[in-house]
């Protein structure tokens, strides 16, 4: 496996995958009956945003742990963002034939912003970095 | 009273004892390797015989540090078959390894040797 993925990072892939599909198909339900919409809505994305968290920091850690990457939360957030932009893209185009998709462009871009700050000393390989390793902790 | 002292000394020795041990382990790992290749296990029993058991380390952290260098290029491992069966990875220093353990002893370690540091590390103080 490589240096900064081990199968965890797939795992969480695998959770954050499934955790995605089951929000979208709580909110397609829930636009069935108007009458528990909003109440569906709060509880399922309440429950996602908590199984999401757990799920990051779970597999996150196991990933740090099996593989050598020192900021393994870039590789994380990074799933995170491309896995819930695809499928969200997804299902508001194809399963609910929403026209605005603005909403959801309009979280990727501010989010996709601070992912960008996020993972730039990893991708600039800046001084504090030597082969992804920050020099501090080398030693350490 | 004097009870009271010992125990604030012992204290204020452990916790420089703390900081200061913080940064040996690979100064320790370093010299395991420099002796000969081996095994997480000898490392490990190296450096606890060695340090007089005042440096223990987890097998854990140890393949986590000795991976980080193994990316860094500082050593690398062999395969061999151990006594009793499975395969253990030997590791040992690479060039790299070596000519950085040789830079540090030389800045760091050496320079504890000379006559006159020597005289005040061994002798009783003054006062």
């Amino acid at each position: 496996m490589s240096k900064y993925i081990s199968k965890y990072f797939w795992l969480f892939c695998l959770a954050a995958i499934t955790l995605t599909m089951l929000l979208y198909g709580a909110i397609y339900w829930a636009m069935q009956r108007p009458a528990d919409r909003n109440i569906v809505f709060l509880i399922a994305s309440s429950a996602y945003a908590v199984a999401m968290f757990f799920s990051g920091w779970h597999f996150g850690k196991q990933n740090g742990i099996h593989s050598d990457v020192s900021d393994n939360g870039i590789f994380i957030h990074s799933a995170s963002y491309i896995i819930w932009g695809t499928i969200s893209l997804a299902w508001m185009t194809l399963a609910f034939d929403v026209v605005n998709i603005a909403p959801v462009l309009s979280v990727l871009f501010f989010w996709g912003i601070g992912l960008f700050f996020h993972i730039l000393p990893f991708i600039k390989g800046n001084d504090d970095r030597m082969n992804g390793y920050v020099k501090e902790e080398i030693f350490e | 009273m004097n009870t009271k002292k010992s125990e604030f000394q012992e204290e204020l020795l452990e916790a420089w004892e703390a900081s200061y041990k913080k940064g040996q382990l690979t100064l320790w790992l370093f010299l395991a390797l420099k002796e000969k290749e081996k095994y997480v296990g000898e490392i490990r029993a190296f450096i606890e015989e060695q340090s007089q058991g005042t440096i223990i380390c987890e097998e854990q952290s140890l393949y986590r540090t000795l991976r980080k260098f193994r990316n860094l290029e500082m050593v690398d491992f062999n395969e061999q078959e151990g006594n009793k069966g499975p395969m253990r990875k030997y590791y040992y220093l690479t060039a790299l390894g070596e000519a950085i353990l040789e830079q540090f002893i030389e800045r760091n370690i050496k320079l504890f040797f000379n006559e006159n540091l020597q005289e005040l590390l061994f002798s009783k103080s003054i006062s």
